[in-house]
């Protein structure tokens, strides 16, 4: 099975970025981008814009901005952790902001992982190469989520 | 001399009792005086006593002659000298005598003409016939004696040696006793002469002639009163003096109507009938004291000599001599003992008295002044008497005193003096201090004198000036002073009481506090009375009070017992402050904190979306630039790829940049959570990283143990990683670093620092070291963001401390900082 990588960003420079930084540590999964909250959860649930698609095709991580259009990041993930369906998908947040409180919030929610964007590249590669490692190669998630 | 003055013989000595009792209040003139009267009746011992007076007085050597009674001789009665004069001229008393004796002479003429002569060398007054060989230098003073002003005798008075010459002072000096000894010369002499007459009387039964011519003489003189009677008292012939002394006329007494029994009283008659029964038996009567009635009624007391005149019918011839003047003297005298008795108890009880006290004559003359007035004014009574009161008085005021005075002696009431005016009395050295004075009037029969006590009110007139100004800061105050009694009664009450409830003092004063009370805190006023009554005090009680209108008023209460000087409570004190104000300033700054802090959560809402917003495109420039880099580093020639070097480098920068404003804004974003924090564990966690961060580096770290301080912890390490990382950059280029952190003791405040021997800084630029973006090195040299001291300014005084720093260009810098008092060593 193809491993997906659903990435919730409003910026296109940022996606570009991340999907270049994926690309640098060589990572080339398939990225579906979201662009605000809303289509996120639209993608995941399969409905609205993405009714087409398979509701059970889920990606493999989840790659979360806090800053987000219509429905922010921590409700986004609040929301999947409420759905029965997509309770244990693994969601890293991957942002600006490293206030405590963000940080906190996120991992109360239960986000996976929380990842700063650094301005330098070379960071931010290194970054994304450690994230893909070990959640698309190395994680072990249980049966029932797949 | 003297001759027919009848007129001056029987007046009263009115000028003598006025001299006696009013200018000499002198015992030893008093019983000098005495002395004389008692001697009347012996002219030697009277002139004895005389000179030994005015010897004692003034002079070395005195002599004393009386004048006959035709006033053309003089006789000489007696001399004498001080007795240390032997000492002194080492000659004998004979000699003395000798020596000194004093002749006839112009001087003694002049005194005969009632003139006084001061001679400064007698020696040289061919005229002053001293019997004298020594070679020395003789004052001399010669002055007439008189009897109701005819001379009687001359007192001379001789000075020897080096003495001064003879001054008006000095005549002034004896005047007194020359009065005195002059009336007693005269008397005693006017009873010599009676006797002498009585004995020529005498004779007179054997030559008539001689006595005819004698009795002529005498009863000229006018100075004795002649009469002759019959033994059955009628009046057969009598002289002017006699006449004048009893008040009838010649023709009155002649004819019989008026006999010697109308002429004495009835208590004295016995005093003629034994005079009769001696005349009688021996022809003499002896002298006899007894008084006449004079036509007018009043009497007259006389001393009489009679002797029996031999003939057809036995008849008697009495010399009279007027004891008026003598007699009044000894009552003088009497009354003069008696006034000194009355004076010493007058003087016992001025001491006693607790007021400095003065009496003065209606002149404004000090005549006594008691101890406590010498020590008040600082003056020995010696000082005072006799001079004028005003030397007491402030010089300002002392050309009005004697108009005061003047006033005052018309008035005669005893009643403190200048009232409602401040007095003040003038010490000895000139100082003045305030003075309360209470003037009573003494009438005497020496005049008017004033008696003033004088009270120094220094101390009071400091407590008062002290009590008015504690009064006006009690009535300035905007607070209301209330004082009132244990059971809740108000008994003053000032102006602030009067602005703050609206009742005035004489509203309110005597009526119960109650009024002021709410109803719903009635209870609350009973507790507090109670307590203060058992002597506790309630400080800022913060309470309601009803005002006059019905209104209420935020009050704070400190309300506190007052004591007496015994320590009991006697009522309580309470002062009330209006804080309607404060509350509305309390729940002001409770909306402006709150506002304060909307618009702090605001801007920390901002910053934080402008910190993320601005990280967002300094990634994608950073990101691309990168991205250029790794991919298409083979189309780039060096310069261009050098450029892309500056893009990632400065987008970097940003970075840090935006991250240190984040972290700065967060210093006040959270609660200041202050514990014990161990600061030097702190600096050596920090100063571990630091060294793990570049191993490469030798630096030397100095740290005191066992600092700890009440801070918050995570600003706490904030602040020392900012610091201690300083230390660490700038450190960078010397070879043998050293970083110390320890604490010391400035202006009484302990203070921590951290302290390197690094690049250091110019002090003219240390007022810039703690601005957000100032920087002092470029980012060449020491890179950094300008933001860590400004970050540890603010974590200091988030702590309300202080923050400073000493340093200079290559030696090195120091950062000292203190956070209020609410650090403490451990140790």
């Amino acid at each position: 099975m193809k491993k997906l990588i659903l990435l919730v960003e409003d910026n296109s420079s940022d996606e570009k970025l991340t999907v270049l930084a994926l690309e640098e540590c060589g990572i080339a999964n398939d990225v579906v981008v979201a662009r605000d909250g809303a289509a996120a959860l639209d993608f995941l649930a399969a409905t609205g814009a993405y009714s087409d698609r398979d509701p059970n095709e889920l990606p493999t991580l989840v790659l979360l901005d806090l800053k987000l259009p219509k429905i922010d990041g921590l409700d986004v993930l609040r929301r999947i952790r409420a759905d029965e369906r997509t309770r244990l998908l693994p969601v890293v947040i991957l942002t600006s902001s490293k206030e405590d409180e963000d940080v906190l919030q996120g991992y109360e929610l239960g986000a996976n992982a929380y990842v700063r964007k650094p301005v330098d590249f070379v960071e931010f590669a290194a970054a994304a190469k450690t994230l893909g490692l070990f959640w698309l190669l190395l994680n072990e998630l249980p049966r029932s989520a797949l | 001399m003297g001759i027919g003055r009848e007129q001056q013989v029987v007046s009263p000595g009115s000028a003598v009792r006025e001299r006696l009792v009013v200018e000499e209040h002198s015992a030893a003139l008093a019983d000098v005086v005495f002395a004389f009267a008692e001697s009347t009746t012996d002219l030697g011992r009277l002139a004895q006593l005389v000179v030994q007076a005015l010897v004692g007085a003034v002079g070395d050597v005195c002599q004393v002659d009386t004048v006959s009674n035709d006033g053309a001789e003089l006789t000489f009665r007696a001399a004498g000298f001080r007795p240390e004069l032997i000492q002194l001229t080492s000659v004998s008393e004979a000699e003395v005598e000798q020596r000194f004796s004093v002749t006839d002479s112009v001087s003694y003429r002049a005194a005969l003409d009632g003139r006084v002569s001061f001679l400064a060398e007698a020696s040289s007054d061919e005229f002053l016939a001293l019997q004298r060989s020594a070679r020395q230098t003789v004052r001399a003073l010669v002055l007439p004696l008189r009897c109701r002003g005819a001379v009687v005798g001359v007192a001379s008075l001789l000075r020897l040696g080096s003495a001064a010459p003879f001054c008006d002072g000095d005549l002034d000096a004896v005047r007194p006793l020359a009065e005195h000894a002059g009336l007693a010369l005269g008397n005693a002499l006017a009873l010599e002469s009676a006797r002498n007459a009585q004995i020529a009387a005498q004779k007179a039964a054997q030559s008539g002639a001689e006595a005819g011519a004698r009795f002529a003489k005498i009863s000229e003189s006018g100075i004795i009163g002649i009469v002759v009677g019959d033994f059955n008292g009628r009046v057969l012939e009598a002289n002017d003096a006699l006449l004048h002394l009893l008040g009838y006329s010649r023709a009155e007494i002649v004819s019989g109507k008026v006999t010697g029994k109308d002429l004495t009283p009835p208590e004295w008659r016995h005093v003629d009938v034994r005079a009769i029964s001696q005349l009688d038996g021996t022809g003499v009567a002896a002298l006899r004291e007894k008084e006449y009635v004079r036509k007018d009624g009043t009497r007259v007391p006389v001393l009489i000599g009679s002797a029996r005149i031999d003939g057809e019918t036995p008849r008697a011839i009495s010399f009279v001599l007027d004891l008026t003047e003598l007699k009044l003297a000894q009552a003088a005298l009497e009354k003069l003992h008696a006034q000194h008795a009355a004076d010493a108890t007058f003087q016992a009880l001025l001491q006693s008295a607790p007021d400095a006290t003065v009496i003065v004559n209606g002149d404004g003359v000090i005549t006594l002044v008691n101890d406590q007035l010498e020590s008040l004014f600082g003056y020995a009574k010696s000082e005072l008497v006799g001079q004028p009161i005003e030397m007491l008085v402030p010089d300002r005021y002392r050309d009005a005193h004697p108009g005061h005075r003047t006033r005052y002696n018309l008035e005669r009431t005893v009643r403190p003096m200048g009232a409602g005016r401040e007095l003040y009395g003038r010490r000895k050295g000139g100082d003045e201090f305030p003075i309360e004075v209470s003037l009573s009037p003494l009438q005497t029969e020496g005049g008017l004198l004033i008696s003033s006590a004088i009270r120094d009110i220094s101390e009071r007139k400091r407590a008062e000036v002290q009590r008015a100004s504690l009064a006006a800061i009690v009535e300035s105050t905007d607070d209301a002073i209330i004082g009132k009694s244990l059971d809740g009664i108000v008994t003053s009450w000032n102006e602030g009481a009067h602005r703050l409830f609206g009742y005035s003092a004489r509203e309110i004063v005597g009526r119960s506090i109650s009024v002021l009370v709410p109803a719903e805190r009635v209870s609350e006023l009973a507790a507090v009375l109670h307590a203060v009554g058992q002597g506790g005090a309630v400080r800022q009680f913060d309470t309601v009070r009803r005002r006059k209108d019905g209104s209420t008023v935020d009050v704070s209460v400190t309300i506190s017992p007052v004591r007496d000087t015994a320590g009991q409570i006697v009522g309580i004190c309470k002062v009330a402050r209006d804080v309607t104000d404060r509350r509305r300033a309390e729940a002001e700054l409770a909306r402006a904190k709150e506002t304060a802090e909307a618009a702090s959560r605001e801007l920390e809402a901002f910053s934080y979306s402008v910190a993320h917003d601005l990280r967002a495109p300094l990634r994608a420039m950073n990101g691309f630039a990168q991205v250029l880099v790794n991919r298409y580093k083979d189309d780039f020639d060096a310069r261009a790829l050098d450029w892309l070097q500056e893009i990632l480098l400065n987008s970097k920068r940003m970075g840090a940049l935006i991250d240190s404003l984040l972290s700065l804004s967060r210093i006040n974003r959270n609660a200041l959570k202050r514990e014990t924090v161990d600061l030097s564990a702190l600096v050596r966690a920090v100063c571990v990283e630091l060294t793990k961060r570049d191993p490469k580096r030798t630096v030397r770290f100095l740290i005191e143990e066992q600092l700890s301080a009440d801070v918050d912890a995570v600003l706490g390490r904030a602040l020392l990683e900012n610091l201690l990382g300083n230390a660490w950059k700038f450190t960078s280029g010397v070879p043998e670093a050293v970083i110390e952190f320890g604490a010391l003791l400035k202006d009484g405040e302990r203070a921590f620092f951290v302290r390197d021997n690094g690049a250091g800084f110019d002090m003219a630029y240390a007022s810039k070291l703690f601005g957000a973006f100032q920087r002092l090195h470029s980012a060449e040299e020491f890179p950094g963001t300008g933001i860590g001291l400004a970050t540890v300014q603010r974590i200091v005084h988030r702590h309300g401390g202080r923050v400073w720093a000493e340093g200079e260009v290559g030696l090195g810098a120091t950062f000292f900082f203190c956070f209020s008092n609410q650090e403490h060593a451990a140790k």
